[in-house]
Parts: C-alpha cells; sequence; structure tokens
C-alpha cells in the first residue's frame, strides 16, 4: 500500500516517511495539503498521514475535499493537540483515527495496518460488484433468495421454480463468479452487501 | 425535565464473540430504549464502552439498575447522572462508534474505574466527544437544519465548563 505523508513540518514529515519506508510501505511526501490535492485523484488509493494544522489547508478541508471527490484515500490525522471537538469531526467523516504528536511511531503504523485492512475489504467489495454485474436479473434472485444457505427446495418454492432450474442456474452462478462452490458464491454476495 | 447517565465501563466481551455480541446488544438497546423513550449514544473502544442515556427520570432509572448488574460490562463509572435538563442533545440512541482507533481508546482509557470522582479535564472530554457525536450528523444522513432563529442546545460540556466556573 501506499502512504502519502502530508506534513508542513519537513524534519517530522521526513522522519515519518523514513520510519514507514522502514515498515515496507511506498511512501510519498508532500509539504501541504495543496499539494497533495492537486494530484490527489491520479495516485493510488492508500492511507495519507495528515497534519491537521497546515497553513494553506488544514487538515479536515483536505479530508472534506477528498470526500467529496470520493478519492478511496483512507486518513490518519496528526495534531499538535488534543482537539477532542476535531478528532471526533475526523473520526465520524471517516478518518482512521486522530493521533496526538508527539506519538511513538508505533502508532502511527498501528493505525497506517487499520487503513491497510480497510482498504482491503473495500477493494474485495468492489471486486464482488463487479462480478455480480455479470449476473443475469434471474440469477442474482437465486443468489439473493439462497442467501444463510437455504437448500434448493425452499428456493424454488419460494421463487415458483423448479428445483432443477434452480440447480442449473446455480451452477451457472458457480462458473461465473468464478467460485468453488455455491458456498462460495454466497460469500461475494455477502461480501458486496457488508 | 429529563435525567441523563453517563458511564465508562469495563467491556467483559471475548475478542472471539465481540462481533456477534455487540450485534445483540445493539438490536437489544435500540429496541428497548425506544419503548422507554431514551435516546443518546454508545462508545466502544478497546475494551471500553462509554454510554450517554437521557429520558425520563423513571426510564433512566431503571436503566441504571439493569445496566449496572449486566455481566458483559463491569464497573459502570458514572461520570454524570441526574436530572433537571430542558432538552435532549440526541434524537434518538444509536452506536456512535466502534472500533479500534487510539483517540478512544485514550479518552475512555483515562477514566479511573471505581473512583466516584474523575478529573475535570476526563469527565470534560467525555462529555465533549457526545456533545460533538449528537451535533454531527451520522453519515450518510441529512445534516440537521435547526430553525431559524433557534439558539444552539447547550451542551453538556458547556454546563461542565459552568459548573467549574
Amino acid at each position: 500500500m501506499n502512504v502519502y505523508v502530508v506534513d508542513d513540518d519537513a524534519e517530522l514529515r521526513e522522519s515519518l516517511a523514513s520510519y514507514l519506508g522502514g515498515c515496507g510501505y511506498a511512501v510519498q511526501m508532500f509539504a501541504s495539503g495543496a499539494a497533495f490535492l492537486s494530484v490527489a485523484e491520479d495516485l493510488t488509493p492508500g492511507c495519507i498521514v495528515l497534519d491537521l494544522r497546515m497553513p494553506d489547508l488544514d487538515g479536515l478541508a483536505l479530508q472534506r475535499a477528498l470526500c467529496e471527490m470520493q478519492s478511496g484515500h483512507q486518513i490518519v490525522l496528526l495534531s499538535g493537540y488534543g482537539e477532542v471537538q476535531q478528532a471526533v469531526r475526523a473520526i465520524r467523516a471517516g478518518a482512521i483515527d486522530f493521533l496526538t504528536k508527539p506519538c511513538p511511531p508505533e502508532q502511527v503504523l498501528g493505525a497506517v495496518e487499520h487503513a491497510r485492512a480497510n482498504l482491503a475489504q473495500v477493494r474485495q467489495r468492489e471486486d464482488a460488484k463487479i462480478l455480480l454485474k455479470r449476473l443475469t436479473e434471474r440469477e442474482q434472485a437465486i443468489l439473493h433468495a439462497s442467501a444463510g444457505g437455504k437448500a434448493s427446495k425452499q428456493v424454488a418454492h419460494e421463487l415458483s421454480l423448479s428445483i432443477r432450474t434452480i440447480e442449473a442456474h446455480r451452477s451457472r452462478i458457480i462458473h461465473k463468479l468464478g467460485a468453488q462452490n455455491f458456498a462460495g458464491a454466497l460469500l461475494i454476495a455477502q461480501g458486496c452487501d457488508s | 425535565m429529563l435525567w441523563r447517565w453517563i458511564y465508562v465501563s469495563q467491556s467483559m466481551i471475548g475478542a472471539e464473540t465481540a462481533d456477534a455480541v455487540v450485534a445483540r446488544i445493539l438490536k437489544g438497546s435500540a429496541v428497548n430504549n425506544a419503548a422507554l423513550g431514551v435516546t443518546g449514544a454508545l462508545v466502544m473502544g478497546r475494551g471500553r464502552f462509554a454510554q450517554f442515556l437521557e429520558g425520563s427520570e423513571e426510564s433512566i432509572l431503571h436503566l441504571k439498575g439493569r445496566i449496572s448488574v449486566d455481566r458483559r460490562h463491569a464497573q459502570a463509572t458514572t461520570i454524570e447522572f441526574g436530572g433537571g435538563y430542558q432538552a435532549r442533545q440526541f434524537a434518538d440512541w444509536s452506536l456512535a462508534y466502534a472500533g479500534p482507533s487510539n483517540f478512544f481508546a485514550q479518552i475512555l482509557g483515562r477514566v479511573q474505574l471505581g473512583q466516584s470522582q474523575q478529573k475535570p479535564s476526563v469527565r470534560d472530554d467525555i462529555l465533549m466527544v457526545f456533545s460533538e457525536f449528537a451535533a454531527t450528523p451520522q453519515p450518510g444522513s441529512e445534516a440537521p437544519t435547526p430553525a431559524k432563529g433557534a439558539h444552539r442546545t447547550p451542551r453538556a460540556s458547556d454546563e461542565a465548563r459552568e459548573l467549574r466556573n
């Protein structure tokens, strides 16, 4: 995962970037919120380690701008002060965490790792959505009706179809979704709903 | 006049079953609180709960009694308890936050469980968190539009500040 360190304090920016780089992340540094925003859309969704207080565009304003453009970036905010209001607002708006400087680098790493897990989940959900679009309406209805592992007989009854038809659709669903079996197909559908 | 009870406690829920237990707590509380006319919010962070409850004296006392003996948590420590409030802070009851953030872990972690008095700054931070949750709309929901000329509802943290002054 890419990590973008956005902080106007050069010393802190470089020390964070070097620490996170040492932990195996690809790190890019930005000296201002505006500098990041100008290329935000072109960057692979990753984790932004973002200073709250910066002269041109502060952390919360950048977070709002990124939310509006649905950038997909995860955000970890850093602040010199324990600003409870801003912290709750930032987390409420989707930030992973709000850390008060100086914070141990392991705390930043912990938050970055949560961001990575979140991104992986988002990606899985998006992949599932793309896969499900391959199904016809009827196949989607059968998959939906089968949620919770319902037997073919019950689904057939609910949809007023024959068991044979349900079974035939189920094997097509498994094939189209690239699943091992029908339980796997149900998991993909479930991942999309969560 | 409304009553409030705000407390912080230690979770006794095992990590392996946490999701299922939390889902059960949320479902039960939402139904139960709505029936009692109780509004508020629950915050869950790294082994601790914080909850803000507001409603009639009878329902808050009833809930306090029930919650205090709930074995899924321990050392429910009162941050604020009493009546005389004119307005609600929350429109409904919901889970405001559940997650691994350091921020909430620290705020809740500073509460000295089992103690009747907390440092004013610790208490203020908890009240401020709930005020902010009450003021910020849930993600994805419509922003509340206050009536024209309406005054800002006093928040718990304002009161905390007034009490100290």
